[in-house]
């Protein structure tokens, strides 16, 4: 059957074995993209957003791992792949841009040799034809003096470049989706704004799709057609982009956009914080993971996990026993 | 250029850890009871008396050393006390050659043994190959060298009885097939070290993130221990090849008894039972000197292969 959407990932389970148990990671998280659009999974450290992405793709390298559920790319279960078939699709059809450029570069091999590794391996480039391309490559990724940067060492290099670099090493067999996880987190304010603008700029010039890891709700706002808020390993809720900031359901998100500063803050008025901490992911609570942090938290939020219920304002889903159809009733004036 | 002047650098701060090592051991091996005359049958006092006026054993203190220093400053050594008319710089000349070949082809054995045994230990981490392999490194860092070379002369009877022919020689000197056995057996101890260090040091590229940037590349885990994971881990393997050689070198004494092969070491431990200052005074400055110079040529030779060490003097290094 072929799918519209790029990838479909369907009740994803991630649990990581430690010393003190299982970490219940990941506890069935679904969504789906669209070919073009940008998604952003957005969420606190810990929440499980980026092991989701990193566990689809295999590259959470742990003995004992388990991995339950379905993640879909062209219509090809992703869980489901051997190893071997994994290599075929990381790196060709599948980039992906991590958080700090200066570890996720090899330090003692030169920028032109690894974006050239993935164009040998996936394209069948000869070397010197690879460095050629890893010139352009650069070059279509905005880094200033790229035949320069081919043969220069990674620590030769300042982090916005070495981001530029990254981009294009995870472009370089033209995939038809980039994951970027946190690509800004560890930039300063002005090169972060850069490297957002050329991520919009290859997307519309490749056409592909973006999946964004990010905490920031600046960027997903600018970035993002499509939000999925994660918290303690599920998702809480998902929505257009729009709908999301104009009517965000979940309290989780709505005490995520009250302890983001914005524009509109008077000097001198305090930011909201959440208090209290997330759950413990060894041993999840059996109800909402956010209930003991909730304002709103009623009896059965403790006993049951909500549902993903359709958001009463806007278009998308909210896992929150408040959105329920019967709740109205005994809903109080105003609350919303 | 920067990297002369790091040279001639590390050369003046040599020629003094050489000169603090000269003067250490002179007043060590003063300080200790008897003197190269002791040792003989009883002499009488008058040829005693010229003896020590032949070797200026007579003098202070200081002007022996002040002599000592000077004559070395020169390149001259002095004549030995126990063997009579044979300069310490023929002695040197004569069997460090030997000494520094067995070193050598030691040194080559730890590397490659090292570097192998290492790189398979930390690919099959906590399996069995794993297991075995730490478990013949702490035996051989635990068992002293001189049982090994017991051992491997049985061993080398046995398997020379077994097959009716001398396959290997069981001491003695001359030719590669009297190297080989002593040689394995000098490198062991270093060989368990490396080994140890380089699959501490696998382990750690292996978990850093540019190796998790690999795989998303799509790199098979061979693809990425041939391209990422093996250089870097062999690159800190480097820093240690100095203490390395020297720890061989001096491994060397007992294992050059023990085969009987006419190396600088066998002399020196025999110069220090004979309290035969010269010699002592002779070998440790030379071994000291070549020391210097081998963990000299180590940290030029990192240099050159890590990259991040090889451009700095270039001032290309701008980061943001």
């Amino acid at each position: 059957m072929a799918e519209r959407e790029l990838l479909v990932v369907d009740e994803l389970r991630v649990e990581i074995p430690t010393h003190g148990g299982f970490v219940r990671a990941v506890r069935g998280v679904s969504f789906s993209m669209e070919p073009g659009k940008t998604l952003a999974l957005v969420g606190e450290s810990g929440c499980g957003k980026s092991v989701s992405v990193q566990a689809m793709l295999g590259l959470i390298n742990v003995q004992g791992l388990r991995l339950a559920g379905e993640a879909r790319f062209m219509g090809q279960d992703l869980l489901a792949m051997s190893e071997a078939q994994l290599n075929t699709v990381r790196g060709a059809r599948i980039g992906m841009v991590f958080q700090d450029p200066l570890s996720a570069f090899n330090p003692t091999r030169t920028i032109g040799e690894q974006i050239a590794e993935g164009l040998v391996l996936h394209k069948g480039m000869a070397k010197q034809a690879a460095l050629e391309e890893a010139r352009r490559l650069l070059d279509e990724c905005r880094l200033s003096e790229p035949a320069r940067r081919v043969v220069q060492y990674p620590f030769e290099l300042s982090g916005g470049m070495l981001q530029r670099a990254m981009i294009a090493m995870a472009l370089a067999c033209g995939p038809q989706l980039l994951i970027a996880d946190e690509p800004t987190t560890a930039l300063d304010v002005t090169t972060q704004d850069q490297i957002l603008w050329l991520m919009q700029e290859l997307q519309r010039s490749r056409g592909m799709s973006i999946l964004l890891i990010t905490h920031d709700l600046a960027v997903v706002a600018r970035m993002a057609d499509d939000v999925a808020v994660m918290y303690a390993g599920q998702l809480v809720e998902r929505a257009g982009v729009d709908d999301l900031f104009s009517h965000p359901t979940h309290p989780y998100t709505r005490a995520l956009m009250r302890a983001t500063p914005h524009g509109e803050m008077v000097r001198g008025e305090p930011l909201a914080s959440i208090e209290g901490s997330p759950p413990d992911l060894f041993a999840p609570p059996p109800g909402c993971g956010f209930c003991p942090r909730c304002d709103h938290a009623m009896r059965i939020c403790e006993d049951r996990v909500p549902l993903l219920f359709t958001s009463r304002r806007g278009g998308g889903v909210s896992r929150c026993w408040m959105e329920h159809p019967d709740y109205s009733r005994a809903r109080v004036v105003g609350d919303a | 250029m920067p990297l002369m002047r790091y040279i001639s650098g590390r050369l003046v701060s040599g020629v003094f850890t050489i000169w603090f090592i000269a003067t250490a051991t002179f007043f060590v091996m003063h300080w200790v009871p008897g003197d190269p005359l002791s040792d003989e049958k009883a002499v009488s006092p008058e040829i005693r008396k010229n003896l020590e006026a032949r070797y200026g054993l007579d003098k202070s203190l200081g002007t022996q050393y002040w002599i000592y220093i000077t004559s070395m400053a020169r390149g001259d050594f002095g004549i030995s006390y126990t063997q009579k008319n044979r300069s310490v710089n023929d002695i040197i000349a004569m069997h460090f050659p030997v000494s520094a070949m067995l070193g050598a082809l030691a040194v080559l054995f730890a590397t490659v043994g090292g570097i192998l045994w290492g790189a398979v230990a930390a690919r099959y981490r906590n399996r069995w190959p794993d297991g075995a392999i730490m478990f013949a490194v702490i035996l051989t860092v635990s068992v002293p060298s001189f049982v090994f070379a017991a051992l491997s002369q049985h061993l080398i009877i046995k398997l020379n009885q077994l097959l009716g022919f001398s396959l290997l020689p069981v001491a003695g000197w001359g030719g590669f097939r009297n190297m080989l056995v002593p040689a394995l057996v000098l490198g062991l101890g270093t060989m368990a070290y490396l080994t140890r260090l380089m699959r501490a040091s696998t382990l750690e590229v292996a978990g850093s993130e540019y190796i998790k940037t690999a795989r998303a590349k799509g790199l098979s885990s061979l693809q990425i221990f041939r391209h990422h994971e093996f250089r870097n881990a062999v690159l800190p393997l480097i820093t240690v090849l100095g203490p390395a050689i020297a720890a061989i070198t001096t491994g060397g004494f007992v294992v050059e008894l023990i085969f009987t092969i006419p190396g600088l070491g066998r002399y020196f431990v025999a110069a220090v039972q004979q309290l035969d200052y010269t010699v002592i005074m002779g070998t440790t400055v030379f071994y000291g000197a070549f020391l210097v110079l081998m963990v000299l040529l180590v940290d030029i030779i990192y240099g050159l292969v890590d990259p991040r060490i090889r451009l700095q003097g270039k001032g290309a290094g701008v980061r943001a």
